[in-house]
């Protein structure tokens, strides 16, 4: 049984009483009631009148009814055409194909919009113009939404931007570091060579000494030991700053390659996020690995600056002064108390003082060549000797390096008995060359003199507090 | 003919909370026209429905334009476009038209649906002068074909002056 609508029912009443009126208006004229008839058949036809109008709101009512059925399916396209009258039915049509048209408007907007979102365009918002009431308050509100988004998305380009820039240069310092690395890598092995015939040296004095000289047997034995952990650590340092160096090779080149990729989504961020923790990592090895040597070094320093006074002092007195080596001996005791308060001090330093630790060293090898030339184990020609502004301390006093350190009063200080040391090795390697022995071991003398100021001016520079660009330009 | 370019110059507008609505079918006949449609073009809906979108279309829009349009439109894209419309009896309305492919649940493109929406003074202050150019560049050959290459080449360089994208253009204006 099919529900009938009230229109229907209406159509159905309509026809059944059309139908009796026909009737009767027959029957009446039958019987002579020809008025009766005439008002009866008047009665027909209005009721056919009736009839006509009711069918149209009807089809009017379907016709809505139609369209809502699949609107309320989802189908937005779909509108009451050729709407006729202005009555209610007709009112009902229009507000129907009204409250689609914003339904749709607003549909529309929106996917254009979340669409344009998704390829970045968040200037393509939800026009509010034309909608109404609430759907300009959800427009308002996807749109403060977008705004929102298109911020964010500023941000993250501004930092992906930044932290490819950044990226690059640390890439450039790492590179330049490595390459400072490897020239300080390559004199602390040769440093740590040199310390290694210095101790066999030294043992040899030490056993011509006799028992005077047994003390100076364990240092020099230390000595050793400890030029041999030098190079380990420095093949360390070697790669660690290899892998460094390749490590960040690859993330600036995926950050150049996923800039792009970046503003699509976050999880190239994120393995670029654990990549860089890698690579802080290694480079916290490698500063650790800088300071262990750094370390080795200063040990290495003071112990070969003992060790090269006391060979000075005995290849002078050995044969003739046995009180000379007695005071050199004594000398090397305070040898271990000197490297442990040197340990102490450098555990506050940072790094950067190294190049002075540096130049500290290669004063003492310099030095060191001098003395083997004494003792005959070398041929120096004075040419082979670097001036005063050649050596790697000299470098370091007149470039850019010791910037930080020029208002120290030591800095000053440190000038004149370097360019004595260098200018009487220079005299004594003359001297020893032609022969005169004498005058090149009193010339040799004077350096060691004027060696302790260098070493005294260059602990007090050691001790003055440097600035942060100070640790930059060192490096 | 005459009849159907008269001009009044009278300008027609419509509520800034209000949208002109129409749907064509895949070849661009009326299937649906709302009544602020009605109101505006002053045509009755009977004479609409089934009938090209361009029975509106007012002599003074340039080629150029529609090219556009329907270029947008044809690879599936949405397109907002400035348009003056021609009312039956010769007056004016200017609509800012966003015109979108209206697609079937499978998808299919089943026909073209464009609201309009007024437009600002501060707009047509900069597409009427536009408008008026590309006109004349049309205008200025003797064969069609090439006017309307000319007039596309001209929007071209003046989009490319203000960064190139069209939609930017039109939407921030």
């Amino acid at each position: 049984m099919i529900a009938l609508s009230s229109i229907s029912k209406a159509l159905v009443a309509c026809l059944m009483s059309a139908a009796a009126g026909g009737v009767a208006a027959v029957m009446l004229a039958v019987q002579g009631h020809g008025v009766t008839a005439a008002l009866v058949c008047a009665a027909v036809v209005a009721n056919a009148v009736g009839f006509h109008f009711l069918r149209r709101a009807n089809s009017g009512v379907a016709k809505a009814i139609h369209v809502m059925e699949q609107a309320a399916m989802g189908n937005l396209r779909v509108r009451v055409l050729n709407i006729r009258g202005t009555g209610g039915i007709g009112r009902l049509q229009r507000s129907i194909n009204r409250a689609l048209d914003q339904f749709e408007a607003f549909a529309k907007e929106a996917d254009a919009a979340m669409g344009a979102a998704l390829s970045s365009r968040y200037y393509r918002k939800i026009m509010p113009r034309g909608l109404r009431g609430e759907f300009v308050r959800y427009s308002h509100c996807i749109n403060e939404t977008m705004d929102r988004m298109d911020e964010q998305n500023r941000k993250l380009g501004m930092f992906t931007s930044r932290m490819l820039k950044d990226a690059v240069s640390i890439s450039m310092t790492v590179n330049e570091g490595a390459v400072a690395n490897a020239e300080i890598v390559a004199s602390i092995d040769q440093i740590a060579s040199q310390t290694n015939l210095l101790a066999l040296n030294a043992t040899i004095e030490a056993a011509r000494a006799g028992e005077a000289g047994k003390g100076f047997a364990v240092v020099a034995g230390e000595v050793k030991a400890l030029s041999n952990q030098t190079a380990r650590a420095t093949t360390d340092i070697s790669t660690r700053v290899a892998n460094l160096r390749q490590e960040m090779a690859v993330i600036v080149n995926t950050m150049t390659r996923g800039s792009d990729a970046i503003a699509k989504g976050r999880q190239s961020m994120q393995s670029m996020g654990g990549r860089m923790g890698t690579v802080s990592q290694t480079v916290a090895d490698a500063t650790d690995s800088m300071a262990e040597v750094s370390r080795i070094l200063a040990q290495q320093a003071a112990a070969a600056n003992q060790i090269s006074g006391g060979v000075q002092k005995m290849a002078h007195l050995a044969e003739s002064n046995a009180i000379a080596i007695e005071k050199s001996s004594s000398a090397l005791i305070n040898v271990e108390g000197e490297v442990a308060a040197l340990l102490a001090l450098l555990a506050e330093q940072d790094i950067p003082n190294k190049i002075i630790m540096l130049a500290k060293a290669d004063h003492v090898l310099w030095k060191k060549r001098l003395v083997d030339m004494l003792i005959g184990r070398t041929a120096l020609r004075a040419e082979e000797l670097s001036s005063e502004q050649q050596c790697r301390l000299g470098k370091w006093y007149y470039g850019p390096g010791s910037m930080p350190f020029r208002s120290h009063p030591a800095f000053a200080a440190l000038e004149e008995p370097h360019r004595q040391v260098h200018r009487e090795g220079i005299e004594a390697v003359r001297a020893y060359n032609a022969g005169q022995v004498e005058i090149a071991m009193e010339r040799i003398a004077r350096v060691q003199q004027a060696s302790l100021g260098v070493l005294a001016n260059l602990d007090r520079l050691l001790e003055a507090p440097t600035t942060p660009s100070a640790g930059r330009g060192a490096f | 003919m005459v009849a159907s370019k008269l001009l009044t110059g009278v300008a027609r507008t419509f509520g800034d909370d209000e949208i002109i609505v129409s749907k064509t079918d895949a070849t661009g006949r009326i299937t649906y026209c709302n009544d602020v449609f009605i109101r505006l073009a002053g045509y009755t809906e009977s004479e609409l429905l089934g009938q090209p979108h361009s029975m509106i279309r007012h002599p003074h829009m340039p080629r150029t334009i529609f090219k556009l349009l329907w270029e947008r439109i044809g690879a599936g894209n949405e397109v907002f476009a400035y348009v003056v419309n021609r009312c039956k009896n010769g007056d004016h309305y200017w609509v800012l038209a966003h015109v979108t492919p209206d697609r079937d649940e499978a998808g299919k493109v089943v026909g073209y649906h464009s609201n309009r929406r007024t437009a600002t003074a501060q707009a047509l202050a900069v597409i009427e002068p536009l408008y008026a150019s590309l006109r004349d560049i049309e205008a200025g050959t003797a064969d069609r074909k090439a006017g309307l290459e000319a007039g596309w080449a001209r929007l071209h360089d003046i989009l490319a002056e203000k960064g190139g994208d069209y939609d930017r253009f039109v939407l921030d204006i």
